[in-house]
């Protein structure tokens, strides 16, 4: 049962106001909805909100529920219009980010982009102290003969400050020292260096000056790293595959 | 304070459509504008950059008629437009140049903005959008550069792609998402096709929320003192229409002179070469726009750090607003900053030339041999870190500091005042008392 506070000029409130009300009190949270049935008017009723102050406000009137009493819940708890609000914008975030996925991945490489991944490569083409560039998912891999005098510069400086210290012997497969096979792009900007440049007679970069090593590290220059080596592996002595 | 609308409708159809869509009342609003009365031909820049944004639009929907967004076609279908659509040649002359008289325009309008402290307050979203229109332009110039897929449109787009892969960790993968693959490539000229079709019309949208911001507080003026009263100002149309007409009337003059004896003056040679993955040209530079922001990612020897002195160069202007502790708008009155102003101009144009060189070359050919560091004194590197270091100091150290420490000049009491007490026009006897003559 609730008494009621007169707070306008609402027709409902003036009616109400000289009968009974029937309030069910199990619903008295605070941003609930309350039905208010009229006692002794049959199917009479009509629809409040319940405040924080537990009072039942119908339009512009103010029904106390629970006179003199501590609010019905405290204000501080998350009440179940947050709940509401909270969940309803948690399914739309997952549902708008669930539906953009697509659209972002579309841009991503297709199908027959990735097809192409992988090529062989026949070395006999390649004489000493020749590089022949070889186009792998649209980059240039360089393959190097190596003469054993660039090799030896290289293994030399194995120990020399380097900006990415790697050994000669991880730039290239065991046993194979000759072959050095590199993705041909400058880790810099993505230029492709120039064979036999740079005052360390492996790679000069023109757009920005990095120059690389013979085998393939960066020693001078913006660039950050070494160039990269792709994943290739020797199907026998002259045939190398790359991807 | 553009006040109440003077419209009023004569005909019963313009009273039928001014409670249905008032759109002429708008229209008439806009032409009747108060504007102050003292703006000079730096401020007609405004008009020829919506000018030149038209041009561009008009322009790039015909060229995308004739064009093939394809690695194989998109070089030949350039050379079809230019030697076989009727007036092809005419057309892609006048968006290419157009592209870099839009660039021209927008850095006067901007140099004139920092000048006349048109950011400050009540501007800075102003100023703020008219930043976002600046970002997309570059955005929208670097890909409309890919489309003819010539050696210089490669290894553009390569490098400038490349700059997203400095950073940490999901660099790579973002940079091979903007690729559609492994390298630069097909995927990567169409997506780039659509986009460059696409943000010019955002730029139009941006284009008139910067026109609405304008219109909340009215124009900055020369003198920068507020607008007092209806004495300062004159309406838009006829007296800022004749003014801009003018203007672009002029820019067009220099325009044309582009277009028709040296259109390529601002091109590359290596563009005229099929786009070729497997050889990058000896000297790759981006168009002469965006020359200062490359000598800055070159000067830094380190390549995130490089990648961020770029951005970070155009984030200054962003937050320029915030920067500047002066309470004077106009550097009229600022006799300090007007001078750190021009070398600030000074230090964006060598950057400029310092990013059109390569970074070991030598400025004064006949000094050199004295290496600092990394790099020779004499070379371009140098020229850079200095002429970098001023640009980043004008915003961090100079600004905020001179507006506590300078002592400005006493600014006029209106917009009035100046005009009709200038010493060179009128007698010192009549100076007394301007109010009583205006």
């Amino acid at each position: 049962m609730g008494v009621l506070t007169r707070g306008g000029n609402n027709r409902n409130a003036a009616q109400a106001d000289t009968r009974s009300l029937s309030i069910p009190s199990h619903s008295l949270v605070a941003g609930g909805l309350v039905k208010v049935e009229i006692v002794g008017r049959a199917r009479r009723f009509f629809w409040g909100a319940v405040n924080r102050r537990g009072e039942l406000k119908v339009a512009d009137t103010a029904v106390t529920t629970n006179p003199g009493g501590a609010p019905v819940s405290s204000g501080d708890d998350p009440s179940r219009r947050d709940f509401i609000n909270i969940a309803a914008a948690v399914a739309a975030v997952g549902g708008v980010a669930a539906v953009a996925w697509p659209f972002i991945d579309q841009m991503n490489p297709s199908g027959d982009t990735l097809a192409l991944a992988s090529i062989e490569f026949d070395l006999s083409k390649v004489q000493l102290g020749q590089q022949v560039v070889v186009k792998w998912r649209g980059k240039p891999v360089f393959v190097r003969y190596r003469t054993p005098k660039e090799i030896a510069e290289a293994v030399a400086d194995d120990h020399a400050d380097l900006r990415d210290p790697q050994t000669d012997a991880e730039r290239h497969k065991p046993g194979k020292a000759q072959w050095l096979i590199l993705i041909g792009v400058c880790t810099h900007l993505g230029c492709v260096p120039n064979f036999g440049q740079g005052e360390y007679g492996g790679w000069f970069c023109p757009c920005h000056g990095s120059v690389y090593d013979t085998a393939g590290r960066i020693r001078k220059g913006p660039a950050p790293k070494n160039l990269y080596l792709p994943d290739y592996a020797f199907l026998s002595d002259t045939k190398v595959k790359i991807g | 304070m553009s006040g109440h609308s003077t419209y009023e409708p004569k005909t019963a159809i313009e009273r039928w459509l001014d409670t249905r869509l008032p759109i002429v009342r708008f229209g008439v609003d806009l032409m009747d504008f108060p504007t102050p009365k003292n703006l000079n031909y730096w401020w007609t820049f405004g008009g020829i950059l919506a000018f030149c944004l038209v041009t561009q639009i008009v322009t790039g929907v015909i060229l995308a008629m004739h064009y093939s967004p394809t690695a194989d076609g998109a070089f030949n279908s350039v050379e079809h437009i230019m030697r076989d659509v009727n007036y092809g040649w005419l057309i892609r002359f006048i968006h290419a140049n157009g592209a870099s008289m839009f660039f021209l325009a927008v850095y006067v309008h901007m140099f004139r903005g920092i000048y006349y402290g048109s950011y400050k307050a009540p501007r800075e979203v102003l100023w703020l959008l008219g930043m976002v229109i600046y970002a997309l332009m570059m955005a929208t110039a670097f890909m409309g550069y890919v489309l003819p897929w010539g050696q210089m449109s490669f290894w553009g787009a390569t490098v400038i792609t490349n700059i997203i892969g400095a950073l940490p960790v999901v660099g790579p993968s973002i940079t091979t998402w903007l690729w559609g693959g492994f390298a630069v490539g097909d995927p990567t000229l169409n997506r780039f096709f659509s986009l460059h079709y696409l943000l010019p019309f955002m730029i139009a949208g941006v284009v008139v929320l910067h026109i609405w911001a304008l219109h909340v507080p009215g124009n900055n003026n020369p003198t920068g003192v507020n607008v007092k009263s209806k004495a300062d100002t004159v309406p838009f149309h006829p007296y800022y229409t004749v003014k801009d007409g003018f203007g672009i009337a002029v820019f067009v003059i220099l325009f044309a002179a582009f277009v028709f004896f040296n259109p390529d003056g601002m091109g590359h040679p290596d563009n005229y070469t099929p786009a070729n993955p497997l050889v990058t040209p000896a000297h790759i530079v981006p168009e002469w726009y965006f020359l200062p922001f490359y000598a800055l990612l070159r000067a830094v020897p380190n390549k995130l750090l490089g990648v961020l002195a770029m951005f970070g160069s155009i984030g200054m202007l962003f937050v320029l607003p915030w920067l500047d502790t002066s309470k004077v708008r106009s550097m009229r009155y600022r006799p300090m900053a007007k001078i750190y102003f021009a070398i600030f101009v000074v230090a964006c144009l060598i950057l400029g030339i310092c990013g059109g060189h390569e970074p070991d070359d030598l400025w004064l050919p006949s000094a050199g041999g004295f290496n600092l560091w990394d790099s020779d004194l004499f070379s371009y590197t140098w020229v850079a870190r200095v002429f970098g270091l001023y640009y980043f100091a004008y915003f961090i150290v100079i600004t905020p500091l001179l507006g506590l420490m300078e002592q400005p000049l006493p600014t006029p009491e209106s917009i009035s005042t100046p005009v009709l007490s200038h010493p060179a026009t009128v007698p010192a006897g009549a100076a007394a008392s301007p109010e009583k003559k205006g």
